[in-house]
């Protein structure tokens, strides 16, 4: 547990080295800012737009944040070398594999807490609030699906490079956070091949929409039942246990050669 | 060398995505912007110098400015159900969709009093990618005139309507609404004349709703020409009306009423005030 924890700790000094988390943050204020000095016909004291925008935005930035991060640990060592050394030492290759998710989890999920931060500061000084029980709910299932995104980059990072794999996360996530909600109303109007596809589609790729509790949040509804945010996050873990497994089971006895990823 | 780039990456999509927007609403400005004094025009297809300079891509860049212009005004529709979007049929239900049902809220549900104020932004947003989407700006007058107790607001809004459709006959029959409204009947005259005039000239793509249009714009204006004591006038109102809906009783009976005794059961003004003032019909309870 502890070589899983000093490899987290290591991502996380490395993040704090980038400069990723700083733009998205600045960019996130700026967007903010931004959205706060519209003229709404003269209107002021209106915040829900602001909430649901400033939070789609949070969402974006962690996203893109967790593919960022999660995709280019595996390539990064490989392409340094920095692999070999790594290997050399007592520790596993799973447990190299759940450092790194670890490390990259742990680095987005903070980041994504400091966005929602920023968000209720901005909200609060136009005026608004969130309720604090759906907030709790929805920063706890925002992690939940962190965890999955991670997983996922990390599992694809394992067999390819850090432009194809966050490529693929991106575009797996994207089509897993369009369709699927879609997936039982279009299933209706798709026929034959199409409706299989769709199917199939469904079932296979993880179920982000779950986590998705922006509109209670923005539009002051009760807090979801526990039981059903218990249940939530019991399936975003077990989505994350299966894309790790997964990056495992292809990374355990992957090849390497110098040079390779370069 | 690979990892310079690789970091570079981030900042290189950040930067063309920023240049991306700003192409985009300075594009939209050019595209909405008349040239002259006296060109403004309806149809967006044909508006500002750019439309003549590259037909297609004024198309094509009109036709995503509307998209977004719809997708925002249905941001507002979904505001004002707080947050339950339109309802669909399911073709199936499982452990996922019923997890999904139980996060999502999903009651029938309006915003209330001054709370309609908070679909204004969305209006506003979709005004301001398509500026010809008239029904954004009707709408957003209507509630802040209504509930949400900014009738200056709602002023405001409609000035900016007609500065950018001045030939639309929407614009004007709002206008004439407000003025009622604010008891201003002559200035509500004045516009719902303009109104008719221009929806004489083009009363627009969907047929039916530009009928129920012209049918309200009669009875204001025959109310109003009952109140100034013009029956005639109001008379020819209300049979316009008739021959546009023949099944509408209230009209044919008000008719009946001045045409024999030469005033109605109930006065113009009360009849007025009972239209202006009742919430308008909004959605079907089995749309959200």
């Amino acid at each position: 547990m502890s070589r899983i924890l000093t490899l987290a700790g290591l991502v996380w000094l490395e993040m704090i080295r980038r400069k990723d988390i700083y733009v998205l943050l600045i960019l996130l204020a700026a967007f903010l800012a931004t959205l706060m000095a519209l003229n709404l016909f003269g209107l002021g004291q209106v915040v829900s737009y602001l909430k649901e925008i400033g939070l789609l935005l949070a969402w974006v930035c962690s996203w893109i944040l967790a593919v960022s991060v999660s995709t280019r640990q595996l390539p990064q060592e490989e392409r340094q070398g920095t692999i070999f050394a790594l290997l050399a030492k007592p520790v596993s290759r799973a447990e190299v594999l759940i450092g790194k998710w670890l490390g990259a989890w742990i680095v987005t999920g903070t980041a994504t807490l400091v966005f929602y931060a920023l968000l209720a500061l901005v909200v609060f000084l136009r005026g608004g609030g969130f309720g604090g029980a759906v907030l709790a709910q929805a920063g706890l299932l925002h992690l939940g699906l962190l965890g999955i995104i991670t997983a996922l980059g990390i599992a694809f990072s394992t067999r390819f490079n850090a432009d194809a794999a966050s490529a693929l996360t991106y575009v797996v996530t994207l089509a897993a956070w369009l369709v699927l909600p879609r997936a039982p109303d279009l299933v209706l109007t798709a026929r034959g091949a199409a409706q299989t596809g769709l199917m199939a589609i469904y079932y296979a790729l993880p179920h982000l929409e779950l986590f998705d509790l922006r509109r209670r949040l923005v539009y002051g509804w009760p807090p979801a039942p526990d039981a059903v945010v218990l249940w939530i996050l019991v399936y975003g873990l077990l989505m994350t246990a299966v894309f790790l497994t997964l990056g495992w089971l292809a990374y355990r006895n992957k090849p390497f050669t110098r040079g390779a990823m370069l | 060398m690979k990892r310079p780039w690789a970091r570079a990456g981030i900042w290189a999509a950040l930067f063309l995505a920023v240049m991306w927007g700003t192409a985009f609403a300075l594009c939209c400005r050019l595209t909405s912007m008349p040239l002259m004094p006296g060109d403004e025009t309806d149809s967006p297809a044909t508006a500002g110098s750019l439309a003549m300079a590259s037909p297609v891509a004024i198309k094509a860049l009109d036709a995503s400015r509307m998209a977004v212009g719809d997708q925002l005004y249905e941001a507002a529709d979904r505001t004002f159900h707080m947050g339950v979007g339109v309802y669909r049929q399911q073709a199936f239900t499982n452990w996922f969709t019923r997890l999904g049902q139980a996060v999502a809220p999903e009651r029938h549900v309006h915003l209330q009093a001054e709370g309609v104020n908070e679909l204004v932004p969305w209006l506003y947003l979709a005004t301001r990618a398509d500026p010809h989407n008239v029904e954004a700006y009707v709408v957003a007058a209507f509630w802040l005139a209504g509930e949400g107790g900014r009738p200056d607001l709602a002023e405001r809004v409609m000035s900016e309507a007609r500065t950018n459709n001045p030939k639309d006959y929407r614009v004007y029959l709002e206008k004439g609404r407000l003025a009622l409204k604010s008891g201003a009947l002559t200035e509500a005259a004045r516009a719902f004349d303009a109104a008719s005039r221009l929806w004489d000239r083009d009363p627009g793509p969907d047929k039916i709703q530009a009928q129920l249009d012209r049918a309200e714009i009669l009875i204001y204006r025959g109310l109003l020409y009952e109140e100034c004591g013009d029956v005639p006038r109001a008379l020819t109102c209300y049979r316009d009306i008739l021959a546009l809906f023949p099944g509408r009783m209230g009209i044919r009976e008000r008719l009946t009423e001045l045409a024999e005794k030469g005033h109605a059961r109930v006065a113009p003004a009360a009849m007025r005030q009972a239209i202006m003032f009742q919430r308008r019909h909004v959605c079907e309870r089995e749309d959200h």
